[in-house]
C-alpha cells in the first residue's frame, strides 16, 4: 500500500480511537442513567441519543458544524478559552466520529447495566461502599463486556464515517482524510476503482473483526448474565 | 443497646406493613409465615426501602426520622445483613468478596483468619462463587456479613443452605462472635430449633403487623 493509504489508515485509527475515548464516560452515564432511572422526559432523551443512527449523516455534520464551527455557540468558547480548533481539524473529525457512533455504545451499554442484578448493588451498599463506590466496583465490571462492545462496535462505525466528518474537518490528506475519504477522492481519479483495492480490502476486515468482536463479547456479557 | 422501629411502609401493590417494637435483646427473632413482612423489614432497617413514615433507632443512632427528614444512607447504618439468597459478586473471589466490606469498614472487630477457619473457608479463598455448591457460598455470604464488623446484624434464613454437619459448629460460631463483639442481632428463621436455641426476644408477624412479642 503507498504512503498515503497508510497515512489515511493510522489517521482513522487515531480519529476512532480518540472519538470512542471522548464518548466512553458520556456513554456510560447516559447508558446507566437509562438502564436505572426513571425520569420526565427520559422518552425525548432517547430519542436525542438515538438520532444520529437515523439522520443523514451530512446533516449530523452540518449541525456539528454550527455547534462547533468557529462562530458556533460552542467552538467559539473553546477556541476563546482552550485555543481549541475543530474544524478542517482531525479533533472536529474525532468529534464526529464520536457524536455519529455514540447511540451503538449507548445502547450495548445500557443493556450490560440493565442485566446486572440490582440485589448485588443493593448487598453492596450494606456492606459500606456508597453509591459511586457501588457502581466502580460492583455495577461497571459486570457489565464491563457490554462496556468493551459497545466500545468495539463504537470503533467500527467511526472507521465507517464519511458525511459528518467531512462536513466538519473536510478531506485535507495526512490531517483529516480518513479511510472513506480517501476511497472517495481516489475515485475521482481514472484508475480510481483499481487503486483503491488494498485498503478497501484492509477496511472491509478491520471493519468485520472489530464488529466480530462486539458482537462476540455482547454474547458473553449476555451469556454470563443468564447463568448468572 | 436498645433498638427501635416504630414505621410504617406501604407497597405499590397494596401491602401495608406497619410495625412498632423495641427490644434490647442481643438476639431477637422475627417468625411468621411468608409474606408476612420479615424479610420487607430487614430491608427498612437496612435502608434499602423506604419507610412511608418511620423512626428506626440503634441505640443512639438514628437510621430514619420521617418527621425531622432524617434517612441515613444504607452505607453509613453500619450494619452486617446475610440475605436470604447470598448475593456474592459474581466477578470476585471468594476472599475478595468477604475483604470487599473489611476494605470498607476498618475498624477491627472480627478477625479474617478466625473467620476463614470457622467457617471452614481455607480451601474456597481462590475460588470465585459461580463454583461453589450452595451451602458453601452461604458460608461465605455469612463471612462477608460478619467481616463487617457490625454494630447490627440482620439474619435472613441464615442456616438454611448451610450443611447439616456444620450448621450446629457455624451456629455456635456465630452465637460466639455475637457475644464477644456484642452485636445486637435480628433473626428471620422458620427454624424453630435456630429460633429456641439463638434467640432472647421473638416477634411474630402476620400480615405486615405483629401479632405477638
Amino acid at each position: 500500500m503507498s504512503s498515503g493509504e497508510w497515512s489515511a489508515i493510522w489517521l482513522s485509527m487515531q480519529v476512532s480511537f480518540v472519538g470512542v475515548l471522548i464518548s466512553l464516560p458520556f456513554g456510560i452515564a447516559i447508558g446507566w442513567l437509562f438502564a436505572r432511572k426513571h425520569f420526565f422526559g427520559k422518552a425525548i432523551l432517547e430519542t436525542v441519543v438515538n438520532l444520529p443512527l437515523v439522520l443523514p449523516p451530512v446533516l449530523t455534520g452540518y449541525l456539528l458544524l454550527v455547534a462547533f464551527g468557529r462562530r458556533g455557540f460552542i467552538g467559539s468558547h473553546l477556541e476563546a478559552w482552550f485555543g481549541l480548533r475543530l474544524v478542517f481539524d482531525w479533533k472536529g473529525a474525532a468529534l464526529a466520529a464520536a457524536v455519529v457512533s455514540f447511540p451503538l455504545m449507548v445502547r450495548a451499554i445500557r443493556i450490560a447495566l440493565r442485566s446486572v442484578d440490582p440485589k448485588l448493588e443493593q448487598a453492596a451498599r450494606t456492606l459500606g461502599a456508597s453509591p459511586l463506590d457501588t457502581f466502580v466496583t460492583v455495577s461497571l465490571p459486570l457489565a464491563r463486556h457490554g462496556v468493551i462492545a459497545g466500545c468495539v462496535l463504537a470503533f467500527a462505525r467511526s472507521l465507517g464515517e464519511f458525511g459528518a466528518t467531512i462536513m466538519i474537518a473536510g478531506s485535507i490528506p495526512g490531517q483529516t482524510q480518513t479511510i472513506p475519504l480517501y476511497i472517495f477522492d481516489r475515485l475521482q481519479t481514472s484508475d480510481g476503482i483499481e487503486g483503491s483495492t488494498s485498503i478497501v480490502l484492509f477496511s472491509v476486515v478491520i471493519a468485520a473483526v472489530a464488529l466480530y468482536l462486539g458482537e462476540r463479547m455482547e454474547r458473553r456479557g449476555a451469556s454470563k448474565e443468564t447463568t448468572t | 443497646m436498645t433498638f427501635s422501629f416504630h414505621g410504617c411502609y406501604l407497597r405499590k401493590s397494596g401491602f401495608c406493613l406497619e410495625v412498632a417494637f423495641q427490644t434490647d435483646a442481643r438476639v431477637t427473632a422475627i417468625c411468621g409465615p411468608s409474606g408476612s413482612g420479615k424479610t420487607t423489614l430487614l430491608s427498612l432497617i437496612a435502608g434499602l426501602l423506604t419507610p412511608t413514615t418511620a423512626c428506626i433507632r440503634a441505640g443512639e443512632k438514628v437510621f430514619v426520622d420521617t418527621q425531622r427528614g432524617i434517612c441515613v444512607a444504607p452505607e453509613k447504618r453500619q450494619l452486617g445483613f446475610l440475605f436470604q439468597e447470598d448475593r456474592l459478586f459474581p466477578h470476585l473471589r471468594v476472599k475478595t468478596n468477604i475483604e470487599y466490606a473489611m476494605r470498607r469498614r476498618s475498624k477491627g472487630g472480627v478477625v479474617f483468619k478466625e473467620l476463614v477457619q470457622t467457617l471452614e473457608l481455607e480451601d474456597l479463598l481462590h475460588r470465585f462463587p459461580d463454583s461453589l455448591s450452595g451451602g458453601q457460598r452461604h458460608r461465605v455470604a455469612l463471612a462477608r456479613a460478619l467481616a463487617s464488623s457490625p454494630k447490627l446484624l440482620l439474619l435472613d434464613e441464615p442456616m438454611t443452605a448451610i450443611e447439616d454437619a456444620l450448621r450446629d459448629r457455624i451456629t455456635t460460631y456465630v452465637e460466639r462472635l455475637i457475644d464477644e463483639f456484642q452485636i445486637p442481632t435480628l433473626l428471620v428463621s422458620h427454624n424453630r430449633v435456630l429460633v429456641q436455641r439463638m434467640a432472647t426476644d421473638v416477634i411474630e408477624m402476620n400480615e405486615g403487623k405483629i401479632v405477638r412479642m
